[in-house]
């Protein structure tokens, strides 16, 4: 008996050792598993329909009701916007099949993803970083987008990336190889006949201004006085000393350090010379840190970490923000006595002598999300997508929508969105772009007219308090810089999407030195702002950076740049 | 001689100092989830300030009320309780079965099979390469991902062997003089027996499961299967982005927009994931605190 036990117990270990194996070995044909190999070719009614297989981020708006509406609500729903796109595409003889992953996960899916082997043919990589997509086109995974339009092309995508608006961009990301792996989103902004991007800035609250009849300031020392008035007259009215400055302390990229002249990263652009150099070795560098540190002293600084819980408590006097941005006021809980909340961007000059930067982005601007080709792709069936990315057709869809249903063309044969529909997708399109692109699974291609933003900028405000007047000083600003441009000085907004693809070389480098560098000089910032390191120790905190390799850094961004040329 | 002073049991102060210890922990205790639900029952204006401390202010439903009209949040929380069961259930069998058979003193290579748990239970294989195997074994994508890796614990296993090993031994001696088989001892005598440390390993189990998210995150790429923490993270990773470091102004928008709905919301789903888990302490209570006491003493 004892034996027969024993006899059977091997024999089920052994099933078992087998059975394990047998089962690691029945992996699926694809290598991520959940993904099935994809039909690229169907037929329907004699025509042949190529399926292009997406794997992106399943994009999400609120409507008005404040629900969240997701890409794969249009997809799976009765969306008109994506019946148009997708008709549009069948008619071209393309089909698109998506794989949509949550936005919060997606940095995870795609990182695993792609350690298993995508097998997606068109891919958004905005999370990938540069490393691994250096070592995808190594292996050859990525291929040439330039090499698409070159060969299947109608025409229509050639152009625009070689002789129309995206040539610009894709310059920007073209490898040392010559060719382009990835595309971005390519904004183009008209206002009356030349070409401006969008603004960050600083800005203070207008309506707080005006409570205490005080003027725009125009420099530091009466942006100080009218931050203290606002704390000793408790123009809040919440009986507290609690009106403060919400920006961040560890970096550049806040609207004061620009007050000074500074930049707004640890090397920054030069938006008129092309030139890089470091906050850190500017001349106002100084006397940035002292007012910053004068405004800690006198406690205007927000430094609890509950910036966003004080804008929301009406008690943020100053931000940094999207020049024009109408959406932060709705957010923030006044009395009722209170005039409606009321930010408008200035531009203060810090010190004598130095000019105030304004944070602009490119006339034509290249887009933060970016969407790259897999090998596993049908050439043909994404030269046509691109033909039909790069129309007119696709632009006005994606942004505005379809004529009648979510926008109308007025008199001056300008487009408005229309509000206050019934219809959840009306109301998100109402709001911002179609749901599939910025962070979707295609790239937008935005024409924006800056005339009729700045007439919606006025807009938005007669509905958030000021009927009369809507929000026109936020417009102004703004309106200033683009028939004034001779008198401001630029800087580029953002760093890496303004320079030349990076070879391996830079990206391993440029990651060595900022691991330690960033680290550092965000400590040092903020310990000199709250008057814990010492002014006088300046020159060892030099050389400590220089240690740390920031005029390497500068040489390789400024290396970057020059190959733009 | 001069007897020393010493509180005696009963006396008035020391039983108020007690009761006013024990209030004050209870209230550092509680507070936080008074404060989340009273956040969860203020206006969303309100409850993005978080200044609301004692009661509820501009008292609003709107945000159970938007939850419950949620299709996507009660089908999380109907995955949820589909990973629950099953794991919970064979967490216990495996645990059960596995701890027994590493009790039993003739099973040959008894020292080696513990050693062979014990190693990977302190050294695993890493993130990329039990996500390469949950891929072959097309998983990936599959709910199975959430049962079949959360239903073996090594930590468990020792547990109960740790605690059948408690059992006298001539409990079994006994059962086997009158016949018992060796399967027969497991089912008559060990398992009735191991009622408390059962009622541990489930309640560890159901918590573990029910707040778990980083294996959906690995291995659940759609929503479609996700579970309940899943979707209450979505909604707080998206209440906690910076606006102005979002590169586009169409999204810092979008982001606005949400981050002002969300704000009740938020609390409101805190409320409502922890509320069922909660309810299931009471009910393993009386097994709990003899299972948590397991290795305590040495006979």
């Amino acid at each position: 008996m004892r034996h027969i036990r024993k006899g059977l117990a091997v024999i089920l270990t052994v099933l078992m050792a087998c059975l394990s194996v047998v089962g690691c070995g029945n992996a699926p044909s694809g290598e991520t598993g959940a993904i099935d190999s994809v039909k690229k070719v169907t037929t329907e009614d004699g025509k042949t329909i190529k399926t292009i297989k997406i794997l992106g981020i399943d994009s999400s708006g609120t409507d008005d009701s404040g629900n969240t509406v997701y890409l794969s609500d249009w997809v799976n729903g009765d969306s008109k916007l994506w019946e148009k796109l997708t008709t549009d595409l069948e008619e071209r003889g393309i089909r698109l099949e998506l794989d949509l992953i949550p936005g919060d996960q997606y940095d995870t899916v795609i990182q695993t993803q792609i350690a298993a082997g995508l097998d997606c043919d068109f891919v958004n990589i905005t999370s990938v970083d540069s490393s691994t997509r250096n070592s995808m086109i190594q292996q050859k995974k990525l291929l040439p987008i330039n090499e698409i339009w070159d060969n299947y092309s109608n025409g229509n995508a050639k152009k625009y990336y070689t002789d129309g608006p995206g040539a610009d961009c894709v310059k920007l990301s073209r490898q040392e190889d010559g060719n382009v792996y990835w595309l971005s989103a390519i904004t183009v902004g008209d206002y009356k006949g030349s070409e401006w991007g969008s603004f960050t800035g600083a800005m203070i609250r207008q309506d707080w201004l005006n409570k205490l009849n005080l003027k725009m300031p125009q420099t530091t020392d009466e942006l100080f006085d009218a931050l203290k008035a606002f704390q000793e007259k408790d123009v809040n009215g919440n009986g507290e000393k609690d009106e403060v400055v919400n920006i961040g302390l560890d970096g550049f990229n806040n609207g004061i350090a620009q007050f000074f002249g500074l930049g707004t990263d640890i090397c920054y652009i030069d938006y008129e010379t092309g030139k890089v150099n470091s906050p850190w070795y500017q001349e106002g560098i100084k006397d940035y840190i002292q007012f910053m540190k004068e405004l800690n002293d006198a406690g205007l600084l927000e430094t609890s970490g509950q910036g966003d819980e004080k804008k929301a408590e009406n008690k943020v006097s100053f931000m940094n923000n999207w020049m024009g941005e109408t959406w932060e006021e709705a957010g923030i809980h006044v009395g009722e006595e209170e005039a409606a909340p009321y930010f408008v961007s200035l531009i203060c000059q810090g010190v004598e002598g130095i000019d105030p930067l304004v944070v602009r982005q490119n006339g034509v601007q290249k887009g933060f999300y970016e969407y790259a080709v897999t090998s596993n792709a049908d050439e043909e069936a994404i030269g046509i997508l691109l033909d039909y990315l790069t129309t007119e057709e696709y632009s006005v869809l994606a942004d505005y929508g379809i004529e009648d249903y979510t926008y109308r063309v007025n008199d001056e044969g300008k487009k408005a969105k229309i509000t206050g529909s019934d219809i959840s997708e009306v109301q998100i399109m109402s709001k911002i772009p179609a749901l599939w692109v910025n962070d979707g699974i295609l790239p937008r291609y935005e024409k924006n007219d800056r005339v009729q933003e700045l007439a919606t900028i006025v807009e938005a405000g007669k509905s958030l308090g000021y009927s009369e007047t809507g929000y026109a000083e936020k417009a102004a600003v703004l309106q200033d810089i683009y028939e004034h441009p001779e008198q401001y000085h630029f800087a580029v907004m953002e760093l890496e999407t303004n320079l030349a693809a990076a070879t391996n070389e830079e990206v391993a480098r440029t990651v060595e030195i900022r691991t330690d560098l960033d680290t550092y000089y965000k400590e040092l910032l903020t310990k000199l702002i709250l008057g814990q390191a010492d002014m006088d120790d300046w020159d060892t905190y030099i050389s400590d950076m220089k240690s740390l390799g920031l005029d390497e850094l500068i040489s390789i961004i400024q290396a970057r740049r020059d190959r733009l040329k | 001689m001069k007897k020393k002073k010493q509180i005696r049991e009963g006396n008035p102060v020391a039983t108020a100092v007690m009761y006013l210890l024990a209030i004050g922990i209870t209230f550092i205790a509680m507070y936080p989830m008074y404060y989340v639900l009273i956040l969860s029952l203020s206006a969303p204006e309100y409850a993005a300030t978080m200044r609301v401390y004692t009661v509820p202010k501009g008292f609003s439903l709107a945000a159970f009320n938007a939850l419950v009209g949620d299709n996507k949040m009660w089908r999380a929380y109907f995955n949820t309780i589909f990973y629950v069961i099953p794991t919970t259930i064979l967490m216990v069998l495996n645990s059960t079965v596995v701890a027994y058979g590493l009790n039993y003193k003739k099973l040959i290579g008894r020292k080696f099979l513990t050693m062979f748990l014990l190693i990977p239970m302190y050294f695993s294989g890493g993130m990329i390469p039990s996500f390469l195997l949950m891929v072959r074994l097309g998983l990936y994508d599959s709910p199975l991902s959430q049962i079949i890796p959360a239903c073996f614990s090594i930590w468990n296993i020792i547990l109960v062997k740790a605690y059948f090993r408690s059992i006298p031994e001539s409990l079994s001696e006994a059962a086997k003089m009158d016949g018992a088989s060796v399967f027969q001892v497991m089912v008559r005598i060990m398992i009735p027996l191991g009622k408390p440390i059962f009622a541990v390993i489930a309640v560890y189990t159901i918590v573990g499961v029910w707040n778990s998210w980083f294996n959906a995150l690995l291995y659940l790429p759609h929503t479609q299967w996700q579970p309940l923490q899943m979707y209450l993270r979505r909604v707080l990773v998206e209440s906690g982005k910076e606006l102005n470091q979002i590169l586009d102004a169409a999204a810092a928008k979008e982001m606005a927009m949400r981050r002002l709905s969300n704000a009740q919301l938020k609390y409101a789903m805190i409320i409502f994931t922890t509320l069922p888990v909660l309810c299931t302490y009471p009910f393993f209570q009386k097994y709990f605190i003899k299972g948590m006491v397991l290795g305590s003493l040495k006979e």
